[in-house]
């Protein structure tokens, strides 16, 4: 297996730098795209991540079209997705398998996610 | 001079005078002069006493050669006297002056100079036996011929009937009189039906029913009644009468319509009772004809304005509601009723609402209408109020001159009568309502009539009111939730960024603060960690009250243990330090798992929200919380030994925006309790607080294992939470 590390993909700055902090003190590598096209470009370099963390609402390509992409790939399908989002109502049929998180989420919960499959 | 026998001409002559009198005064003179000519007396003086009368009051006739005296009283105290005696002897009295009673002769003596000499009298006498007069004859000499004696008798038999007749006849005639009275009193038309001549006598009120002049009594045929009925009730009356004459009714009674004089209907109630032979045929009828119209109309316009009322309130689309109202319109007080709605901003028709009891034909005229409806004419006159009793050729050139596709109208409508009132409200007119009548109904509006368009229009105008400040109010709570959705997110949105922000600091003190400073750097951490979850929170709160009260609070049930998340939500408020810092000991109870199909995060949010208030009222005392079974159901108990709730703020404490302690207290919107009521009943369970002030307060939920397959619940009704645009909150039941 490549080395694991955390896709997280989110159009908010701020969102992308403390989230990748979080991560790294806990002990994971991770890399960051600011949307769901610049997050395709990034998997298409070879390396893929044990974990998705994708934010739903973003520009450009949005978390269900990322999704929807990402499961036609079956190169990129099975990696596991953690959706979050402050919209309660999550289309279901989009995210398949996926775990969501509603933000603010807490980190213990992220965290629960990462380990179970990084 | 006596003129001797009286020829058989004569007898005649006067038998056929007296029959043709009825007064009983020219009976007594008739026969006076009769029995004074043949008896050649000077003096003829007749009496007649009703029963129960005194002499004195009585009628006494006086004739002196003739003619007609008044009469002294002298004669009268003398004529009673002789009466006297014809009362004792029942028969003819013989008095000669010489030996007679002087008084009755002095009394006699009415002329001056006159000396009666000799009385002749006879007793009037009833066939039944009855003593009413006396008839008395009195001679200057002292002869009277020997006529007295046969034809007296006679003449005073005679006289007898014909006054019997006379007192028959004023009977009679009181009689009619009372009836006619009481005819005129009354306003009521009275009737006689003399079955087998099929004759009706009318009298009383029946001239002004049926609108007419003059008091002469009008005599119909029965059928000339019936000419008069509606013809949609004549057959019914007729059976109806018929039937009771058939039976052994005593009585019968009946409502219908009649035409007056001028085509209007007046709506009678006729009673009649009959008179029945001792074999039971009815031969005669008499009845009464009142004119109820009044009443019913009055009544039918209650009744009307009641369910049109009901029609405009029934639901939130107000054009339904005015359709509704329109129809009920057409099928009670007119015939078709149209209601024009003209748009407020530009006070142009928008809409015009047809209503006739044949869907098609309104259809129709509500086609034409709706295509015409850019013609300024139609909008014309809608602020007036307008009464048409009888539509004529020159009310349809004029709608037709102002609105040509009026001729149209008019052509499928044929109006008899036109009613209509501007619907007005805050001083603007909306719109008009117009009633009209056809031949369908044959109904004539009249003054009257104004005050029920007016009602009516009346009554549209607020319903339409109602509704656009109902809109409007939708409108604007509308645009409230969303702001409040978009608000929420938006607020939630920094919290990430900062919570995890804090988290790294937090993690980062060991390395980047100096010993000896970590405990201060960590406390303000804290601070901002508990201010940033604070302001999730209220942000949570926020939006979940804009869904609950949109009823868009969906609930996605999945698998959960509630022992277990019970565990879970402790454990991180022990983890946040919540738990030190209320310096309360919360000892959790739970058993077996407890499992449902509930979405977990809102029951999250229900434990949460009741531990965060045991901790913060519960004074630092311990806190137990517990999850158990019961009765199928699971049950969850959060319990504090705090300040305790008030009995009467128990149940207020679960409304919105209420709390039992000061708002700067402990702080919060208020929500907690509200939201979670409105959870745990969505959820199909309930919660009860127990509690008194000083000692604590445990909160139960108890909530189904799934949510019952019923239609969603609406919530109970409780003073002070909104219910205006409550709807039943939903259960998406999401496959997971």
């Amino acid at each position: 297996m490549s080395s694991p590390y955390i896709l997280v993909v989110d159009d908010d700055d701020d969102i992308r730098e403390t989230l990748s902090e979080a991560l790294e003190l806990a002990g994971y590598a991770v890399k960051t795209a600011p949307h769901g096209g610049e997050a395709l470009s990034l998997l298409a370099e070879g390396e893929k991540p044990c974990l998705i963390v994708l934010d739903l609402m973003m520009p450009v390509m949005d978390g269900y079209a990322f999704r929807e992409e990402q499961l036609r790939r079956p190169e990129l399908a099975s990696i596991p997705v953690v959706m979050v989002t402050a919209s309660r109502s999550v289309r279901e049929a989009s995210t398949g398998a996926a775990t969501v998180l509603f933000k603010p989420f807490s980190l213990g919960r992220l965290m629960a996610a990462v380990e179970q499959h990084c | 001079m006596p003129s001797g026998e009286p020829s058989l001409h004569r007898v005649l002559e006067h038998a056929r005078q007296l029959l043709g009198l009825s007064n009983p005064a020219d009976i007594l003179v008739q026969t006076c002069g009769e029995a004074q000519h043949l008896a050649g007396a000077r003096i003829a003086l007749g009496s007649y006493v009703r029963p129960g009368q005194a002499w004195g009051a009585g009628l006494h006739v006086l004739l002196v050669d003739g003619e007609p005296r008044a009469v002294p009283p002298e004669a009268v105290s003398a004529a009673f006297a002789v009466h006297r005696r014809l009362a004792a002897t029942r028969g003819p009295v013989e008095l000669e002056r010489a030996g007679g009673p002087p008084g009755v002769f002095a009394g006699l003596s009415v002329e001056p100079g006159f000396q009666a000499g000799a009385i002749r009298a006879v007793p009037l006498l009833q066939r039944t036996g009855r003593l009413v007069g006396s008839l008395l004859l009195a001679s200057a000499g002292p002869e009277m011929p020997a006529l007295s004696a046969p034809v007296l008798p006679e003449l005073a038999e005679l006289a007898s009937a014909a006054l019997a007749s006379a007192e028959r006849l004023a009977a009679a005639r009181r009689d009619q009189e009372r009836l006619m009275l009481l005819a005129e009193v009354t306003e009521e038309a009275l009737w006689d039906w003399n079955v087998s001549s099929n004759e009706v006598w009318w009298a009383g009120g029946i001239q002004e029913l049926l609108g007419g002049d003059g008091r002469d009594v009008v005599h119909h045929e029965l059928d000339g009644k019936f000419a008069r009925v509606h013809p949609a009730d004549g057959d019914r009356v007729r059976a109806s009468l018929a039937r009771a004459l058939a039976s052994m009714a005593s009585s019968w009674k009946a409502e219908y319509r009649l035409r007056r004089r001028d085509g209007s209907w007046a709506v009678v109630e006729d009673r009649a009772h009959f008179l029945r032979e001792a074999d039971g045929r009815a031969y005669r009828a008499i009845g009464s004809l009142r004119d109820v119209s009044e009443e019913k109309r009055l009544a039918l316009e209650q009744q009307f304005l009641a369910r049109a009322t009901t029609a405009l309130t029934e639901s939130l689309d107000i054009d339904r509601n005015l359709e509704k109202a329109a129809l009920v319109a057409a099928s009670s007080v007119a015939d078709w009723c149209t209601i024009l709605l003209l748009d407020p901003r530009t006070d142009e028709p928008r809409k015009v609402i047809v209503a006739h009891r044949d869907g098609a034909r309104a259809a129709r005229v509500r086609g034409a209408l709706e295509a015409a409806l850019g013609d300024a004419g139609l909008g014309i006159g809608a602020d007036v109020q307008q009464l048409v009793p009888l539509f004529g050729d020159e009310h349809a050139r004029a709608l037709v001159a102002s609105a040509p596709v009026m001729a149209e109208v008019l052509g499928e409508v044929a109006p008899r009568s036109l009613l209509s009132a501007p619907m007005r409200t805050a001083g603007r007119v909306v719109g008009a309502v117009t009633l009209v009548t056809t031949e369908e109904s044959m109904r004539s509006y009249g003054e009257a009539d104004r005050a029920l368009a007016h009602e009516l229009a009346q009554r549209c105008a607020i319903a339409f009111d109602n509704a656009s400040l109902f809109e409007e109010a939708q409108s604007a709570i509308r645009a409230r939730d969303e702001f409040l959705s978009i608000a929420s997110h938006e607020l939630k949105t920094p919290l990430t960024p900062l919570e995890l922000q804090l988290h790294t600091l937090s993690e980062k003190i060991p390395e980047y603060a100096k010993a000896d400073k970590q405990d201060w750097v960590a406390k303000r951490l804290g601070r901002l960690r508990r201010q940033g979850q604070r302001l999730n929170r209220l942000a949570s709160e926020l939006l979940d009250i804009s869904r609950i009260i949109g009823g868009r609070l969906q609930l996605e049930p999945e698998q959960v243990d509630l022992a277990e998340l019970v565990r879970a939500v402790v454990a991180e408020f022990r983890d946040e330090g919540a738990l030190a810092r209320a310096q309360s000991r919360v000892s959790v109870e739970v058993g077996a798992p407890v499992l449902g199909r509930w979405d977990r995060m809102r029951l999250e949010q229900v434990v949460t929200n009741l531990l965060s208030n045991a901790l913060k009222y519960g004074a630092g005392k311990p806190i137990a919380v517990s999850v158990s079974t019961a009765d199928g159901l699971a049950v969850l108990s959060v319990e504090d030994q705090g300040m305790g709730i008030d009995p009467d703020d128990q149940e207020r404490i679960f409304g919105r925006f209420e709390r039992a302690v000061s708002v700067h207290h402990f702080g919060g919107f208020g929500l907690g309790l509200f939201i979670v009521r409105q959870i745990v009943e969505a959820m199909g369970g309930d919660i009860q607080v127990a509690s008194s002030p000083g000692e604590g307060a445990r909160f139960t939920v108890r909530l189904p294992p799934r949510r019952p397959p019923e239609t969603a619940r609406e919530p109970a009704p409780r003073p002070g939470t909104e219910h205006a645009a409550a709807r039943p909150l939903g259960d998406t039941g999401g496959p997971r």
